[in-house]
């Protein structure tokens, strides 16, 4: 696979990250705000020393142990399935206007499959360019939003703190992505996650504090704030904005999905070269079985058990295990010598 | 090969509005109507004033499936300016409104029955009068966001206006979650918009020893408090004429004085007090008393 810059990592995480923001799926109250920041803090704390002691030989790993490989396939299949699950249960019916969720639904694989087919590259070189719309709409947002923001709404609340810090790690699914991806980038990995985790936080704090304060008790009703919000944030008297939130529910999800896919393919092609052609399809058909048949809570509770596993655990074993193997060899050249 | 790719895209970007549906197959609706007599009853008027025949049904869905059967069109409430509720229906259809069918947020929420109202509509003119009344600093900004943020507040009641007989500008009303409906006096609902948020430039008028005089008022803000389970409200408002200072805290001390008591005797909350109570920690009860002390500084 070719090499992708920085910022396109940093974006294309990002954006994957921010389909999950959309879809946080209740309010636990002001104390949400910190818990996110919390939350990104940990995931800073365990990525920096991680990506330190692994400078870009982990699909290497992979390629060696197939059974890993295997592990990953299905974790990024999993929240790919989430993605769809959320997609379902979230999507207000302005928000997805296509004849039925399942349509929507398949007409979105089809073009995931479309986008996945070009390669990771071409994803990561749109990501950028998807970003500057989703600014564009969430400046929109903040406008619509701004003129029924209610500081009094805001309280300093510690209760609930633990339940946020979970839910946040339970939508970080696309952190494991960071390992697969680290080797396709050059230098300054660490600016890259560094930028990606600061910046989805943000942007959940921003969520949360406009749902918070422009939303008051009308969050609590509907679920789902960030689309509680698009409801209450109409900038405009004579034009809705509903159209920009299309725009921007859909490609969240499209660069989501195709991240996951996107991996599988990367993943699958480094263990078995012939699945080139057809992983992306299979792994596409299997998101939607998969979530067909699992609610997103379910789903996002193995991502979040599986989550510190696949970014802390296996690779602290892996490094251990091959620095314990790089001692051995010395001591064994030196008793030959 | 890029042109031709940059063309093609281009190209369907000009054709997003193409489809079989015209404009003609939609109805625009400028002010909805709902009563719940047994069935809601669901009234509509487009931007050409065009009123249709009332449809019944036993949910929203089935009222505007009805509606579109009715018209031969599809119903889009997207744009809608104004909502009449009366007490039978209340606010409660009002939530699946906005988070399902797309209702404006900014939408006017008018006290009425709709059966009478819809009799002679003038929606433009109406709208018109609330939004002029709400800048002239004589009606507190109220609109659909609002109301049902006050309506599921412990208080359960919601400040809406009201186009009384005889009166050319719009009153106000406290809809209560089981119909009733409690009437606020002119000073309560000049009282009132001091007390809710508000902005501020435009001329109020004084009465003064020398007579008539007017004065501009540049801003107003509200700082809240709560000590020793005491609610205090403090109106700030600056001016441009200083020595009318005076006059004019005296009247908004009064107006202030007199829209408290009234939503005090009510059993409502429109002025925020479960936010302070709950940012405080001290958890609001329906029937809980409540000491607001209110003053007043004119810059």
């Amino acid at each position: 696979m070719s090499r992708i810059h920085n910022h396109q990592l940093a974006a294309i995480l990002f954006l994957s990250g921010a389909w999950s923001v959309i879809c946080i799926p209740s309010l636990y109250g002001n104390s949400q705000m910190l818990s996110t920041a919390a939350a990104c803090l940990i995931q800073i704390l365990l990525c920096l020393p991680m990506l330190a002691l692994y400078p870009g030989t982990f699909s290497n790993q992979i390629k060696s142990n197939k059974i890993l490989g295997v592990i990953y396939i299905l974790f990024f299949l999993i929240c790919g399935a989430n993605g769809f699950s959320q997609l379902w249960e979230a999507a207000p019916p302005q928000l997805l206007p296509a004849s039925g969720k399942l349509t929507a639904s398949v007409l979105i694989a089809l073009t995931c499959f479309y986008t996945s087919s070009a390669g990771l590259r071409a994803t990561a070189r749109a990501a950028p360019i998807v970003m500057s719309l989703f600014v564009i709409s969430v400046i929109v947002l903040i406008l619509g939003a701004w003129r029924r923001v209610d500081l009094s709404r805001i309280s300093l609340q510690t209760d609930n703190f633990l339940p946020g810090i979970r839910t946040y790690f339970s939508l970080s699914g696309e952190l494991a992505a960071v390992w697969i991806l680290s080797d396709t980038i050059q230098n300054h990995k660490n600016i890259a996650v560094n930028s990606y985790l600061i910046a989805k936080a943000l942007f959940c704090i921003l969520i949360l504090f406009f749902s918070i304060t422009a939303g008051g008790r009308l969050i609590h009703l509907n679920g789902y704030p960030f689309f509680t919000l698009t409801a209450l944030s109409q900038p405009l008297q004579g034009q809705r904005a509903d159209a920009l939130y299309i725009l921007v529910f859909v490609m969240l999800h499209i660069m989501h999905t195709t991240l996951q896919t996107g991996i599988v393919e990367h993943i699958s092609e480094q263990m078995y070269p012939i699945t080139e052609k057809w992983s992306a399809p299979v792994s596409l058909i299997f998101m939607l079985i998969l979530a067909y048949f699992f609610k997103s809570a379910v789903l996002e509770n193995i991502i979040f058990w599986a989550l510190p596993v696949l970014t802390v655990i296996i690779p602290l074993i892996l490094r251990t295990r091959q620095f314990l193997r790089n001692i051995r060899k010395k001591e064994h050249s030196y008793e030959i010598s | 090969m890029k042109f031709l790719k940059l063309s093609v895209i281009g190209l369907c970007l000009l054709f997003t509005g193409c489809s079989s549906e015209t404009i003609s197959d939609r109805l625009y609706t400028q002010a909805i109507g709902l009563t719940c007599n047994g069935k809601l009853s669901f009234y509509t008027q487009d931007f050409n004033q065009n009123l249709t025949a009332p449809v019944e049904g036993i949910s929203i869905a089935e009222v505007l499936r009805q509606e579109e059967s009715a018209n031969g069109g599809k119903v889009f409430i997207g744009h809608t300016e104004l909502l009449c509720l009366d007490g039978t229906c209340t606010l409660n259809p009002a939530e699946e409104l906005l988070f399902q069918n797309g209702l404006s947020p900014a939408c006017k929420v008018l006290y009425a029955k709709p059966e009478e109202y819809f009799q002679t509509p003038d929606n433009a003119g109406l709208i018109h009068q609330i939004r002029m009344s709400e800048q002239n600093g004589l009606l507190s900004t109220t609109e659909l966001a609002t109301a049902l943020n006050e309506w599921h507040g412990i208080w359960e009641t919601a400040l809406l206006p009201v186009q009384k007989a005889g009166q050319s500008v719009p009153s106000l009303v406290l809809l209560h979650k089981d119909g009733r409906c409690t009437e606020l006096s002119d000073f309560a609902v000049k009282g009132m918009y001091w007390l809710r948020r508000n902005t501020g430039d435009f001329k109020i008028t004084l009465q003064t020893p020398d007579g008539e005089q007017e004065t501009l008022i540049r801003s107003c803000r509200t700082e809240k408090q709560i000590e020793n389970q005491k609610i205090f409200y403090h109106v700030i408002v600056r001016t441009g004429t200083p020595e009318l200072n005076g006059t004019l805290q005296r009247l908004i001390e009064k107006q202030c004085i007199c829209a408290v008591d009234e939503m005090l005797s009510a059993k409502a909350d429109v002025i925020g007090i479960q936010e302070l109570l709950e940012n405080a920690g001290i958890k609001p009860e329906k029937d809980m008393p409540l000491t607001i002390q209110l003053s007043v500084t004119v810059q």
